[in-house]
């Protein structure tokens, strides 16, 4: 019996499970069939969140329950189809999917030794582990429904003290389709003890197709690793996005993290990182800006279970025309959980007067030796800013538009790499440029 | 260059705190102006600016552009800057995630282009920062570090002058540039105010202390306390301020 905590899917889904597990038999494993059957009755069972949820309080989805969604119909596409994807370059260690499908003859691979990439279904044998136990007790709709319908998934492994110097970009590209799609990324990468590398995962769109993006990472840094990460949603403004990330780091590992969201009608990003081993750092930026009717949702679980562990957290907002967000950044920390350093800050600019943001942090602390900290800010441009800059000569709109970009740079200059920071800077600009 | 007559400004629901001010600056002039704490000064200085926080309540201010006397008080903010008047604060703001250098390039081609001038190219600025950098002694360090953003008091001060130099501007108001500057950038950036000052611009330096006016001979003095000038008179007015303080001003005025 369902509650009327959440909505029941139509039968479409059904139709496209039928459909997508007719395919897949003899290509996947008798387990991992069963593994998709058991996620999509999980889904079922569980229906769509609504707003009385509290995780989706703010963030209405049920649309999804009876949306017209269809599988991709697949075309070739050559490199010239995506000439102008988003973060590509040639020395990157690129993996290009195109809606949800490994697309070799455009991917770039330098260095297969160091960094294997294994598709899920190919590691997932009969003993293979159980992708779905990953999580158990916290898998969302969204990632059940993942579960039981991604198509080309991908285990990335770099090996133990290897150190990619390459950055390493997977890309998941949608490509301009009639109907509205739903297609279902699905990532592992893990790292071995003290790899180093620098991997960015984006989701984009080619047009301007809706398309219903609903994706799940897991990431794995073994012991002394070094990551840093970024994930970047910049898909078209007809286009959803569900993302679930987690991240579990060992013991002395280092997390650098970048969650940038601009782009999707609707993008709600999930990032869990549990710090497990002692002695682990994380350092997570975040940049959401949204307009016209956009709503951006971002969750944020930062999990301290190990002693002598770090975080610190800055996620800024920008928000204009009617736009909504939410940023809901929560810190637990668990018993035994000594010396435990949390810091939060969340800022959001507001550029119109119509446009929302529900900011939330939330602490949840079961430990003495713990020193954590949060905020929140909603603000407008700064008018002793704004005076500055005009008493300088600067015109108002261009004086708004610096500080608004200013506002942006402040997190985008976290990152050590300057080719991504200028990547996404460019992308801020368009955003920027069709507002003002 | 600049008329004020009979100025009267408050802020937006308070008591006025400029109470009719009278004020001739010509061009090639150095006009320094003192006065207690509270008395008005920087009031002054952010009402010639057109800083939002005021309402002009009375009275009138002239800034002649091309010759020709224009109502100063009629123009936005970086309009009045882009005629050539410029505030260095007494308190600058920050302005986290604009470099310097950025917002500099910024400034001086919105001005250029409101004079007509063509702007320069970021070669060619770069040549001239490096110039007005080493007459403010500033390393260029300074230039993609966020405007003013932990910078310390002597460095915002510094970071003003830098500015100005920048831009150029006809009138410049510089609002205690000289408080919180150690004795050698005092005589630094004193020394670099003062090579700034032609015969066709005017300064107007709002000032506690003598030592500043060392290095540059103010030509005109005026006293400003509650809200009006209450004296003017030649650099030997800001010595007798110094020795004698402000009751004497009071009991004399
Ligand atoms: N924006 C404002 N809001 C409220 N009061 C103000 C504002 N600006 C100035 N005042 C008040 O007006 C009076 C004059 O202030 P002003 O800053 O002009 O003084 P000042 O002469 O520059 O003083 P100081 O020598 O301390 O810098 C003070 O009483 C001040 O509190
Ligand atoms: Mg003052």
């Amino acid at each position: 019996m369902k509650t009327a905590r959440t909505k029941p899917v139509s039968d479409q889904y059904g139709d496209l499970f039928g459909a997508f597990i007719g395919e897949r038999e003899g290509k996947d494993s008798v387990a991992l069939l069963a593994q998709r059957r058991a996620a999509y009755d999980r889904f079922v069972v569980a229906g769509i969140p609504t707003r009385r949820v509290e995780a989706w309080k703010y963030t209405d989805v049920t649309a999804l329950a009876d949306r017209h969604l269809a599988h991709a119909v697949l075309a070739p596409i050559g490199p010239d189809d995506i000439a102008h994807a988003p973060l590509l370059h040639a020395e990157d260690e690129t993996l290009v999917y195109v809606d949800g499908i490994m697309q070799p003859h455009l991917s770039h691979r330098h260095d297969e030794a160091l960094l294997s990439a294994t598709a899920l279904s190919e590691a997932l044998t009969e003993s293979g582990p159980d992708l779905s136990a990953l999580r158990a007790d916290r898998e969302t709709p969204f990632m059940a429904l993942n579960h039981a319908l991604w198509r080309d998934g991908l285990h990335l492994h770099l090996a133990a003290n290897g150190k990619m110097e390459r950055r390493i970009h997977v890309l998941f590209l949608h490509s301009q389709q009639s109907s509205d799609v739903i297609v279902n990324p699905r990532l592992l990468i893990s790292l071995g003890h003290h790899a180093e590398a620098s991997i960015a995962v984006t989701h984009a769109s080619l047009g301007d197709a809706p398309c219903f993006n609903n994706a799940t990472l897991d990431i794995a840094l073994d012991e002394g690793a070094q990551l840093n990460f970024c994930h970047a949603q910049l898909l078209n403004p007809a286009a959803t996005h569900i993302g679930a990330t987690s991240i579990t780091q060992q013991a002395d590992t280092t997390l650098r993290c970048m969650d940038f969201n601009i782009g999707a009608a609707l993008a709600r990003h999930d990032l869990t990182v549990a710090m497990v081993g002692p002695g682990a750092t994380t350092s997570l930026n975040g940049l959401y800006a949204v307009k016209d009717r956009q709503q951006v949702d971002c969750h944020t679980l930062i999990e301290h279970a190990a002693p002598n562990c770090s975080s610190r957290q800055l996620y800024k907002g920008i928000l204009d025309d009617r736009a909504t967000g939410v940023f809901n950044g929560a810190i637990r920390v668990y018993p035994g959980a000594s010396a435990t350093d949390g810091q939060q800050m969340n800022r959001n600019l507001l550029l119109s007067n119509t446009c929302k943001i529900n900011a939330k942090p939330e602490l949840q602390i079961s430990n003495d030796d713990v020193k954590c900290t949060h905020g929140a800010t909603v603000g407008r441009l700064d008018d002793q800013e704004l005076f500055y800059l005009a008493s300088r000569g600067i015109d108002t709109a261009t004086a708004r538009d610096m500080l608004s970009r200013g506002f942006a740079e402040e997190v985008l200059f976290q990152l050590a790499d300057r080719q991504l920071h200028s990547d996404l800077h460019e992308i801020l600009n368009l955003y920027f440029e069709k507002t003002v | 260059m600049l008329k004020i007559r009979n100025l009267r400004a408050k802020v937006v629901d308070g008591p006025d705190i400029l109470k009719g001010i009278d004020l001739d600056v010509n061009a090639g002039e150095i006009h320094a102006v003192m006065g207690p704490n509270g008395s008005g000064k920087s009031t002054l200085s952010r009402v010639l600016a057109g800083h939002p926080d005021y309402e002009v309540t009375g009275g009138t201010v002239e800034f002649e552009i091309n010759r020709e006397p224009k109502d100063l008080l009629a123009m936005e903010a970086h309009e009045r800057a882009c005629a050539g008047v410029f505030l260095a604060f007494q308190y600058p703001t920050e302005i986290p995630g604009v470099s310097n250098s950025v917002f500099l390039r910024a400034a001086f081609n919105a001005i250029c282009r409101a004079q007509g001038v063509p702007s320069v190219d970021a070669f060619d600025f770069r040549a001239l920062l490096t110039e007005k950098l080493a007459l403010i002694g500033m390393d260029d360090s300074y230039l993609e570090r966020p405007v003013n953003l932990d910078f310390s008091g002597g460095e915002k001060k510094r970071n003003e002058i830098l500015q100005m130099a920048v831009l150029a501007p006809r009138l410049a108001i510089l609002d205690e540039t000289d408080s919180g500057l150690d004795v050698d950038s005092l005589r630094i950036v004193a020394e670099g105010v003062k090579s700034l000052c032609t015969p066709h611009n005017a300064t107007l330096m709002i000032t506690h202390y003598q030592r500043m006016l060392e290095y540059i001979t103010p030509d005109i003095v005026h006293v400003l306390m509650d809200g009006r000038i209450v004296r003017t008179g030649d650099h030997t007015l800001a010595k007798a301020v110094e020795t004698r303080g402000y009751d004497w001003v009071r009991d004399e005025a």
